[in-house]
């Protein structure tokens, strides 16, 4: 049974003490679990894939640098994922980026910045007019979203694309059980009223 | 804030629909070699990088830092200064007659030129402080004497600010938020 097998069916938490030990395919066991899931989290927040990356990059190496830290007590995924949505957060506080629109972020100046910010949304139909549908409404979704409220925004990737319960979500944005439960309704409301015209 | 229960929600079709569509939605992957510009990032700002080794220098020069050369002089020193005194010792009233005869020697010299330079320059000194005097006045020469007593202590300020060891860096601590 070599090493690489063990890890890749290994808990996170077993994953996290062998890197805590200093083995490197750990560290790699770990950025394999959570690239996508971190990356998209902030991609969905941030809405600039260069920047989104930065920042992925970013919460990596705070993580993997503060493995210490972690108390096995809270689950490892609650950890990194606050530790994105606060990169992402902290980072939309700066540039007081509240909506972006899926054709490119608001200071895209010109065509390759447009284009290098827009939101690329990816297809899982088989059928052209079932892609195109899926495009279509993947859009309309993802720019919904993007108009929400960082927190809402937070809350609704967090429960509905990545999964998590209630319990965890307010774990990771340090919010009261009843808030998360609040702020995902009042999310759901929004979303609902921003897609109405669609589902006439 | 209020609070809305979230708990007891009958999903309407709109909630559905709502749920089909966030369903609907994919994860997006990094580009391609994501991990390894991590783990080179996670090198370079990990453990006995340069980024890290930024510590103040130390106060004891490099050579002894080395424990065997730091013992063979202060062993050296020890031997030396014991070997002093035990000679010193043994022959104390030739020492003290040599160091008395010597002693004088110099006082007497340095007393005798001492002398000779006042006679030579309280003259010409007297001379130039009356001069002095009866151009600029009593009150500027106070006025000076006042300005050069303020000026020492800051030049001596600036002298030891000059001559301050450097400025010590510190370490950067990036805490996990």
């Amino acid at each position: 049974m070599t090493q690489a097998w063990r890890l890749s069916n290994a808990t996170d938490q077993e994953v996290v003490h062998a890197a805590r030990a200093g083995r490197e395919d750990a560290h790699h066991e770990l950025l394999r679990r959570y690239q996508r899931p971190v990356f998209s989290l902030i991609y969905r927040m941030v809405r600039d894939r260069e920047l989104a990356e930065d920042l992925a990059q970013e919460t990596f190496v705070k993580v993997l640098g503060a493995l210490d830290s972690y108390r096995p007590e809270f689950k490892f995924s609650s950890w990194i994922f606050k530790i994105a949505n606060n990169a992402a957060i902290d980072h939309l506080r700066k540039r007081q980026l509240d909506t972006l629109s899926l054709e490119g972020a608001p200071d895209a100046s010109n065509p390759d910045r447009v284009e290098a910010t827009q939101i690329q949304v990816a297809s899982r139909r088989e059928t052209p007019l079932e892609e195109v549908e899926a495009r279509e409404l993947g859009s309309a979704i993802e720019q919904a979203i993007g108009e929400l409220r960082p927190e809402y925004r937070s809350c609704i990737i967090l429960r509905h694309i990545e999964g998590r319960s209630y319990e965890e979500i307010a774990q990771t944005l340090d919010l009261p059980l009843g808030t998360v439960k609040t702020y995902i309704h009042r999310a759901r409301a929004e979303l609902m009223e921003i897609l109405g015209p669609l589902r006439e | 804030m209020t609070e809305q229960p979230a708990n007891d929600f009958q999903p309407t079709e709109a909630d559905q629909l709502l749920d089909l569509y966030l369903a609907t939605l994919p994860r997006f992957d990094p580009r391609p070699g994501f991990a390894d510009r991590v783990m080179a990032r996670v090198a370079a700002t990990g453990p006995g990088s340069a980024l890290t080794d930024v510590r103040p220098r130390p106060a004891v020069p490099t050579l002894l830092r080395k424990p065997a050369l730091a013992w063979g002089l202060t062993g050296s020193a020890a031997g030396s200064s014991a070997v002093l005194t035990a000679w010193t010792a043994a022959n104390l009233d030739a020492v003290w007659a040599t160091v008395t005869a010597v002693t004088l020697s110099i006082g007497l010299a340095a007393w005798h030129a001492l002398l000779a330079l006042g006679a030579t320059w309280s003259a010409w000194a007297g001379s130039a402080a009356a001069v002095f005097l009866a151009a600029v006045g009593l009150q500027s020469l106070t006025s000076l004497a006042a300005g050069v007593v303020i000026a020492m202590p800051v030049s001596a300020i600036g002298l030891l600010l000059a001559f301050r060891p450097a400025t010590q860096s510190r370490k950067a601590i990036h805490a996990v938020r």
